[in-house]
């Protein structure tokens, strides 16, 4: 209880050193308002643009006001958008975690039993084909499957269409994309975790007690061995937006991915933030509660 | 029980084969490149491979699309390739592991600090650490291990913190305790050797990461420019023409999985040979 | 003279019957796709989008002429005072009459130096803006300015009481113009849905809806157009044209647009401060292959200028130096640099068509007589602040748009650019007496003489005429010419 009460106090630590980051990067890296403006621009109009934005200011004066506003829970104005960032953010935010929810689901109800597979099949053919599937979806770009299963289940078959957001058929290639992204490190770690935690001595106690092998692999094996893909949970969760940022540009899904690669690379700043905080949130309460899943399932986890 | 298809000195044999080649292709790469991989011939570029309709021995993997050879420019990527790839993997494995221990170890203060500080870095996208560094360091490849290196070090952290503090209170730590042995020691002898099958899947699978994110990164000026010869590269150009020559990019692909795989074959090969714990037939 | 048959060219075009409308959508697959539709936020890309709804005073087609569209002709009084005849019964959206008052408010906002607004600087030399009468608008410049009505064809005319009302950024959200098509649905990143203006005064678009799509991937773009779901696209990639013209169904139509794709040169330290070396790189480059192989022959190679045939200023006397690497290497010795030099070209990644395989190509070929050039991929905001400080190395590759006129690019080789990194005094004099009256002769005669001094002093190598490449359905029938200038002008576009 009190870890969990620390832990809660703990959660603005990391979002403020990742607002920190993201606005000093930023900002001593490019200027909004040259990326803006363009060419075409004129000192007048540039000048005039800084004063509006409150550019003028030294960056630790601006980054004070910038804190100063979030606090009351404002993100400020996207420049290239010309409305709140929050709000732009919030708009493009569903199209996204649909993406993720569900991309981050089959990649974990595939993974986990495909590692189990391959671990009950060890060293025989099901984990030969599973692990060289894991390999070859690791070393495929995004792109790259993303391309080829437009080519295959939209122009050869016709089954779906090949880009956008409008209705369910348009959202089964993108989170097929994602999952595979995100898959084979679930399956290579459970199939590792699970022959690991087999060979531990109190499955070979149980065993020797005459528990059958099902048994043994779900009742002592498999919460034995969620340790490690239950913190890959968390983690593929940092992942995921770079996952994501490839399949939305890949099918042109409108989600935050792409909003926030070219808000970086437009240096704009009050969107990357608003975007990178809602991602920061969700890792560091994900971490936390796969931290309190973990002390859950393994009881020797002492939270202290 | 059924018999195995392949056993551990199989897999050892497989794995050390494709990883011996590939670092041969790197080491020996000047003389077994049938061509200058920088040599650019615009007239005959995207010639498809031997095996295909058009394709011809001159240039037995086709060319890419400056008429480069494309075997030649695969042999010399595999260079930097497989040097950033493993170097940058190392580099975060040695930070990731050690912090992760730490914090899963000792907990408390240090756990917190170290595991916020993990929180956060996991939110920032790379894409802005990549900006900063070229920003201040310029590019290079030292620069671009060092990038790679120091943005995937949290995977690690997690999973050994995670595992740490639930090896922490297994009786052969608690017995190590009561003999006396001090905290590095057991961090060292005790709970490493533990994480060491699920750090080696992971850090197999970085390596293909690392050498795919190069490719993302030299957009930005960050990675190695064009001309030069790496996997990530070749993938790259082949990406705009997927459809037409779409042997650049799946041959480019195809040196990637296979160096995986021999990694990865090699690792699970050689750990289940030297493990102690180790029962039944090789 | 030359706007009144214009004008009439235009009465006719509106006296022809008007096509039955077409139920259904077209669809266009987008590679460009801005972050608003606000007529004042974005640069030149936002207008394809905003003149969807919107309209100009006068306007450019799509061979980059100048057209009438709310002022159906002009005259000039003076050198430097204008007078618009506004067309008649041109109404809102919401039913409003159009007036000249809409026409000044709109002019006054921009030109206001209060107000941010991006593309200000084309009508920049404007004094004052008068009513006459409803339907009659004088515009007095500061000197006089030839440029003028070009500069006005990127400026959309908005309502006076709506914005007023609302704001200018809150105008603009949910647009209402006099443009062809009516506002529908934004929505960000994705589409842009419309439904056509029956009461256009451009005639009433053939069909019933339009929808704009981004599809920023070009390759999935050319799937889209192979499945059906989108009529026209922007942007094909090269590498992918022959897959759209094998299908019987599919078209590809191209179009040299105004923007040249250059190699400038920093003529201000070595080795590029010796014009014979830059001549030399001018004769290593073998431009007409690099069109062939990488542009698929599409677009043009430039005549050894920096405008493409079609922009007002083109010199015909002048062409491309013939590709000749013995002479390229002669000229590097004499130069002193019979070791060749080691150099880089700077360039961005995928603002220009092929831009970063059209860089390594020439870099291939400068090595080839021991000109090592590596190819330094730069992201935009660092490119912005390179360009700003004059510091983009040795060697940078960038596309100069003129929209038409040899003004707007010729402009980065002057002083008053401050983006220049090569200066000629009777360059920089020429151009400002260009820009400085009304006799098109005048003005070409010194065009031509500005194309001759840099054909000479090769401040930069003179690529190509990029093209734009659009995929079209042959569903869509009539009414669709590829533009120059990359605006969509889809309301007389039929389907099938």
């Amino acid at each position: 209880m009190a870890y969990l009460l620390r832990r809660l106090l703990l959660v603005p630590v990391p979002l403020l050193i990742v607002v920190v980051f993201v606005f000093v990067v930023l900002r001593l890296t490019g200027d909004p308002v040259a990326i803006y403006l363009g060419i075409d621009a004129t000192p007048e109009q540039e000048a005039l643009l800084r004063a509006e934005l409150g550019l003028d200011d030294p960056v630790p004066v601006q980054f004070a006001w910038f804190l100063l506003d979030l606090l009351q829970g404002d993100f400020g104005n996207s420049l290239q958008h010309r409305a709140p960032a929050m709000e732009l953010v919030g708009a493009r935010l569903p199209a996204t975690l649909q993406l993720a929810a569900m991309g981050l689901g089959l990649a974990i109800v595939l993974g986990v039993l495909g590692g189990i597979a391959a671990a009950v099949w060890n060293d025989r053919l099901p984990d030969l084909v599973l692990t060289a599937l894991a390999v070859i979806g690791q070393s495929m770009p995004s792109f790259w499957l993303g391309i080829l299963l437009i080519q295959l289940f939209a122009l050869e078959l016709g089954w779906l269409p090949t880009s956008g957001r409008e209705g369910w058929e348009s959202a089964v290639l993108p989170t097929l994309t994602l999952a595979v992204f995100l898959l084979p490190n679930f399956i290579l770690v459970t199939r590792t975790a699970v022959l690991e935690t087999a060979r531990e001595q109190f499955v070979a106690t149980a065993r020797a007690r005459g528990v059958g092998s099902a048994r043994a692999l779900f009742r002592h094996v498999l919460p034995n061995a969620l340790n490690p893909v239950v913190s890959l949970v968390g983690l593929q969760l940092g992942r995921l937006m770079g996952g994501a940022v490839v399949t939305e540009t890949v099918f042109a899904w409108p989600g935050v991915g792409r909003l926030m690669v070219s808000a970086i690379f437009q240096r704009d700043v009050p969107v990357v933030i608003a975007g990178v905080f809602i991602v920061a949130v969700t890792i560091v309460l994900a971490n936390l509660v796969v931290d309190i899943v973990q002390a859950a399932i393994d009881p020797r986890i002492r939270l202290r | 029980m059924r018999r195995r298809l392949f056993g551990p000195r199989v897999k050892l044999a497989v794995g050390a084969a494709l990883v011996l080649l590939m670092v041969a292709c790197a080491v020996f790469a000047p003389w077994l490149a049938p061509h200058d991989p920088y040599a650019q011939d615009l007239m005959a570029r995207l010639r498809p491979p031997v095996w295909a309709d058009r394709g011809s021995w001159a240039h037995p993997l086709g060319t890419d699309n400056f008429g480069r050879d494309l075997l030649s420019r695969l042999i010399h990527g595999s260079r930097l390739s497989i040097l950033v790839g493993l170097a940058a993997m190392a580099l975060a494995l040695t930070i990731g592991t050690t912090l992760g221990i730490l914090a899963g170890y000792l907990g408390g203060r240090v756990e917190q600090v170290v595991m916020r500080f993990a929180d956060a870095w996991q939110a920032i996208p790379e894409i802005l650490l990549a900006i900063v560094v070229v920003a201040v360091l310029g590019g290079g490849v030292t620069v671009l291990i060092l990038v790679l290196g120091f943005a995937g070090w949290e995977v690690y952290t997690r999973v050994t913190f995670n595992l740490g503090r639930s090896l922490r209170e297994r009786p052969f730590v608690e017995a190590a305790i009561a003999a006396g042995a001090g905290g590095g020691y057991i961090m060292w002898r005790h709970l490493l050797p533990q994480m060491i099958p699920v750090l080696s899947v992971i850090a197999t699978l970085q390596v293909g990461q690392l050498i795919l994110q190069e490719t993302a990164l030299s957009f930005l000026g960050l990675g190695l420019p064009p001309p030069t010869a790496t996997w990530g590269n070749i993938l790259a150009e082949g990406r705009e023409r997927l459809w037409v020559a779409p042997w650049i990019a799946n041959l480019a692909g195809c040196a990637i999985i296979l160096l995986v795989l021999g990694i990865n074959l090699l690792g699970n090969g050689l750990r289940e040979l030297l493990d102690p714990k180790r029962v039944g037939r090789g | 003279m030359r706007s009144s048959l214009l004008a009439l060219g235009a009465a006719l075009a509106l006296a022809m019957p008007a096509a039955a409308q077409q139920r259904g959508q077209l669809v266009v697959g987008a590679a460009i796709f801005t972050d608003s539709i606000a007529p004042a936020a974005g640069g030149y890309n936002t207008l394809s989008l905003v003149y969807q709804t919107w309209d100009p005073l006068v306007a450019r087609d799509h061979n980059d002429d100048i057209v009438p569209a709310l002022a159906e002709r002009w005259e000039t009084l003076s050198p430097t005072h204008w007078r618009f005849h506004l067309r008649r019964s041109v109404r809102w959206h919401d039913g409003t009459p159009f007036t000249a008052e809409d026409v000044k408010f709109t002019i006054d906002y921009v030109t206001n130096p209060r107000t941010v607004y991006v593309r200000k600087g084309r009508i920049a030399g404007i004094a004052a803006v008068e009513v006459v009468d409803p339907h009659t608008l004088d515009i007095r410049t500061t000197s006089p300015a030839p440029l003028l009505l070009r500069g006005l064809a990127d400026i959309a005319i908005e309502q006076r009481a709506i914005t007023e009302r609302l704001g200018p950024a809150e105008a603009a959200r949910r647009p209402v113009g006099t443009g062809p098509w009516r506002y529908v649905e934004w929505i960000s990143g994705d589409r842009y849905d419309l439904q056509a203006n029956p009461e256009y005064w451009g005639g009433a678009p053939r069909v019933e809806r339009l929808r704009i799509r981004t599809i920023p991937e070009g390759s999935t773009r050319v799937a889209s157009l192979l499945a059906g779901e989108t009529h026209i696209i922007e942007e094909v990639p090269v590498d992918l044209i022959p897959s759209v013209r094998q299908r019987r169904n599919l078209a590809i139509d191209a179009v040299e647009s105004s923007v040249s794709l250059v190699l400038t040169f920093d003529t201000r330290t070595p080795p590029f401060n010796d014009v014979r070396v830059r001549r030399a790189v001018d004769h290593a480059i073998n431009k007409p292959q690099i069109h062939q192989q990488m542009l698929e022959g599409l677009g043009s190679v430039l005549d050894g200028q920096l405008v493409t045939r079609a922009t007002f200023g083109h010199n015909p006397n002048l062409q491309a130096r013939p590709f000749d690497q013995a002479r390229a290497r002669a000229l590097l010795r004499e130069a002193g640099f019979p070791d060749g030099i080691d150099t880089r070209i700077n360039t961005l990644s995928g603002r220009y068509l092929s831009d970063v395989d059209i860089a390594n190509a020439a870099a291939g070929m400068m090595r080839a007589i021991g000109i090592r050039a590596s190819v330094n991929v730069v992201e935009g905001a660092v490119w912005s602040r390179l360009d700003r400080n004059r510091e983009q190395g040795p060697i940078y590759q960038v596309g100069w748009f003129s929209v038409g006129d040899a003004d707007f690019n010729t402009v980065w080789y002057t002083e008053a650019s401050r983006r220049n990194y090569w200066t000629n005094a009777e360059f920089d004099r020429l151009w400002e007496e260009a820009r400085s009256t009304l006799d098109q002769d005048a003005r070409r005669r010194a065009y031509h003489r500005m194309m001759e001094i840099m054909h000479e002093e090769v401040p930069s190598i003179f690529l190509f005429g990029l093209p734009r490449i659009y995929g079209r359905s042959n569903r869509v029938a009539a009414g669709w010419n590829p533009p120059r200038d990359s605006l969509l002008r889809l309301h007389r576009v039929e389907l099938r």
